[in-house]
């Protein structure tokens, strides 16, 4: 990636895609590719079909961008549900069950995994990360945010009540966003 | 409501991981265009997710980029295709059932009487002259749909080309003019922008609240200086284009709009004078 790629801001970013400029969908893929990737190949946890949903999912983003709304959400969150939907139906068409202990095995693969990119200068350790965030609350918001399940799912198959999953998901959030705003001073 | 309660119970959250259904996820778009705290903590929560996404990043294959790209340089072509088989079927739905049902009722009587070969050959020949009459039918509409969108592509593309030249070009001034319980012809709330560019002293107009006239009346906007009218052009209050592309005018100090017959006067009728530049 070149510099003047690099430099190009999110509001460019976004004109660009939606004047069709296959430039901006390359900028979009190097950005967020990789973030993408990591949340994609948990819900699938297959290396062929989590390539398969990719690129369904950039075709996808390409097609219809005109329906991102930027006064609505961040183009993060777009792409991130365009992704994770595809996933999703993947497991499901698929059948695939999911156990929540095959779930958190698998987190733990990718967390330790060589693969992560740590030359990211926005990379964050995920040993800080699991220091604020405690596991029960970290596997509720992969559960919630990026595998698709719905809050009463969760308080079932956990045997945990409702209203425990809201207090959980909203205060992992509230963690959450502490330590990344944190982080993001720290950069400046 | 209560905008703290509202943002207490979770529902930004399930808003952001999509998980709200559409007319909740509506209810909390309009509720956040009234409340800038529940807007931003939209944002608050998108953030932190994009972060937490950031910092779980796994990089795919350095061959799944080349695959992307591959694909939708393959699409174009099989978009058309898709597009034109759709549309065929499409109308082949909607008149094709009458035909099938004659041809099964045609079917069953060959067997039982020689004379009704001979019906039901007729009847063959007729639903195969239907059938070619239907299929050049299909035919003329798809290419008559087909020209359609190509009139209305170049058309938006047109006014996005104007568009971008005027927000573009520093030589384009915008006025306003805005009717009045003042004004002869009492439209308070009416209100047109025009663009008026001093290097090629083209006049663009776009219409922002105007009602619309009967079928023999125009709105004819005028150019004032030293006191004189100049006709600016006519304009519909309604129309498909956002930009009107009216008539050249080298200076003004004022504009002004009236309502004349259709096709526009040569002088204004000033009891139908109804907007008014400012100042």
């Amino acid at each position: 990636m070149s510099k003047s790629d690099s430099n190009i801001t999110e509001t460019e970013l976004i004109l660009a895609l939606k004047a069709r400029d296959e430039k901006a969908l390359s900028i979009l893929y190097d950005r967020y590719s990789a973030a993408l990737y990591g949340i994609v190949f948990k819900i699938v946890k297959e290396k062929e079909l989590a390539e398969d949903v990719m690129q369904e999912a950039f075709v996808k983003m390409w097609n219809n961008f005109r329906d991102y709304d930027d006064t609505k959400g961040r183009l993060f969150t777009w792409i991130l549900n365009v992704a994770r939907n595809l996933a999703i139906d993947k497991t499901r068409s698929k059948s695939f069950k999911n156990s929540f202990l095959e779930v958190s095995s698998d987190e733990r693969e990718v967390f330790h995994s060589k693969e992560m990119s740590t030359q990211q200068p926005e990379y964050i350790g995920m040993k800080d990360l699991l220091i604020h965030l405690r596991e029960e609350e970290k596997l509720l918001v992969e559960l919630i945010y990026f595998q698709g399940y719905t809050r009463t799912e969760v308080a079932d198959e956990l045997g945990i009540p409702l209203g425990t999953v809201k207090t959980r998901i909203r205060s992992a959030i509230i963690k959450l966003r502490k330590f990344f705003n944190t982080n993001e001073s720290l950069q400046d | 409501m209560n905008i703290q309660e509202y943002i207490l119970s979770g529902v930004v959250e399930l808003y952001v991981a999509g998980a709200l259904c559409e007319e909740d996820a509506r209810e909390l778009e309009s509720l956040a265009l009234l409340h800038p705290e529940l807007k931003q903590e939209i944002e608050q929560v998108e953030i932190a997710l994009e972060a937490y996404a950031m910092a779980n990043q796994l990089q795919p294959d350095a061959s799944l980029k080349g695959k992307i790209f591959a694909s939708i340089h393959q699409q174009p072509a099989m978009e058309a295709v898709v597009t034109s088989v759709e549309s065929n079927v499409r109308l082949m739905e909607e008149e094709a059932p009458s035909a099938v049902t004659d041809n099964s009722h045609t079917q069953a009587p060959i067997q039982l009487n020689s004379r009704y070969n001979w019906l039901a050959i007729a009847a063959s020949v007729a639903l195969l002259l239907a059938s070619t009459g239907i299929g050049f039918r299909f035919y003329q509409q798809n290419q008559s749909l087909q020209s359609e969108i190509a009139t209305l592509k170049t058309d938006t593309q047109k006014q996005q080309q104007l568009v971008r030249s005027i927000l573009t070009d520093p030589d384009n001034q915008m006025l306003v003019l805005k009717g009045s319980d003042k004004l002869p012809f009492k439209i308070p709330q009416a209100e047109v922008k025009i663009f008026w560019n001093a290097r090629t002293q083209q006049v663009n107009l776009s219409v922002s609240k105007l009602p619309a006239l009967g079928e023999d009346e125009q709105y004819q906007l005028w150019a004032l200086k030293d006191d004189k009218p100049i006709d600016a052009g006519v304009f519909d209050a309604n129309g498909k284009d956002l930009i009107k592309v009216l008539k050249t005018i080298a200076s003004a100090d004022k504009w002004a709009v009236t309502i004349e017959p259709k096709g526009g006067s040569p002088q204004p009728h000033l009891e139908k004078l109804c907007l008014l530049s400012a100042g």
